[in-house]
């Protein structure tokens, strides 16, 4: 793999991802977990639009904004921004496995494929279109997309019967 | 490869959110910090093995399923204040009573 000073952006906007991501998981402020998983969303979107996928990039900086919004109102509705000691005592053994898991599972996919060491890295390979995104999403990805769409009417009903109110719930119609 | 270490690094410290967070809401932190993981490792290793529309296909897939998972997992935070009037961990196991 050949990295280069045209790589330099990603590189420093990974570094920058991690320390917001830590910052999010040890602070002990809700708000500012808030903002840094919103930060480290943002800046992942712009590694993808340096890597040429405009479409995930808008898709990821939506998704951070409309979360990281959630989080906010949800937080200043039910009292989570008043939670001063958010956190539990946590037993090393408990956190070293999920961490090998997770080790295992990167080189399972990294190392499983085949000629590691040909790898290059390039830097927006081809111009995508959305025309391009989408019909590679129709043809190609059909019965993911089927069922993508199924699961999406599925949370969306999933959604509104969990979150009711306990009026609806009884039956009471006011 | 080397950026295959981000989405390792961010999933690790996602699962110890899951882990060492108390609250609902803490608890989705981590939930978003592996999909962000998930789908950056998608697109990473799409461009790394010249499929890169198929990275960004995978990529798109997680993050739409990431979305519709934390949606839920707010869902269901409200309706633990509704029933319990907070949204601490150890009340979720009430839920099911």
């Amino acid at each position: 793999m050949n990295l280069d000073v045209n790589h330099l952006p990603i590189v420093v906007l990974s570094a920058v991802i991690l320390i917001l991501a830590a910052i999010a998981v040890f602070s002990r402020s809700f708000r500012t977990s808030t903002l840094s998983v919103w930060g480290s969303g943002m800046l992942l979107g712009f590694i993808f639009l340096y890597l040429g996928s405009e479409i995930l990039a808008l898709g990821q900086w939506m998704f951070s904004t409309l979360t990281a919004f959630s989080f906010l109102v949800h937080g200043l509705l039910f009292g989570d921004l008043l939670d001063q000691n958010p956190k539990t005592k946590v037993a090393w053994r408990s956190i070293i496995m999920p961490s090998l898991g997770a080790i295992a599972f990167a080189l399972i996919i990294g190392i499983g494929i085949d000629d590691f060491e040909q790898w290059n890295f390039e830097l927006a390979p081809e111009v995508f279109a959305l025309k391009d995104f989408g019909k590679n999403l129709i043809e190609q990805h059909t019965l993911a997309l089927i069922a993508l769409a199924i699961q999406l009417v599925l949370a969306t009903v999933g959604v509104g019967v969990v979150a009711r109110a306990d009026w609806i719930a009884q039956g009471d119609r006011r | 490869m080397i950026f295959c270490g981000l989405s390792v690094v961010m999933a690790m410290l996602g699962i110890y959110a899951l882990l060492s967070r108390k609250t609902l809401l803490g608890w989705v932190f981590g939930l978003q910090l592996i999909f962000q993981a998930l789908v950056s490792f998608g697109v990473f290793i799409g461009h790394a093995r010249h499929m890169a529309l198929k990275g960004q296909a995978i990529a798109f897939f997680l993050m739409v399923l990431g979305l519709s998972g934390i949606v839920a997992s707010i869902a269901l935070s409200v309706r633990m204040f509704y029933l319990r009037k907070n949204t601490r961990m150890d009340v979720l196991k009430e839920l099911r009573h």
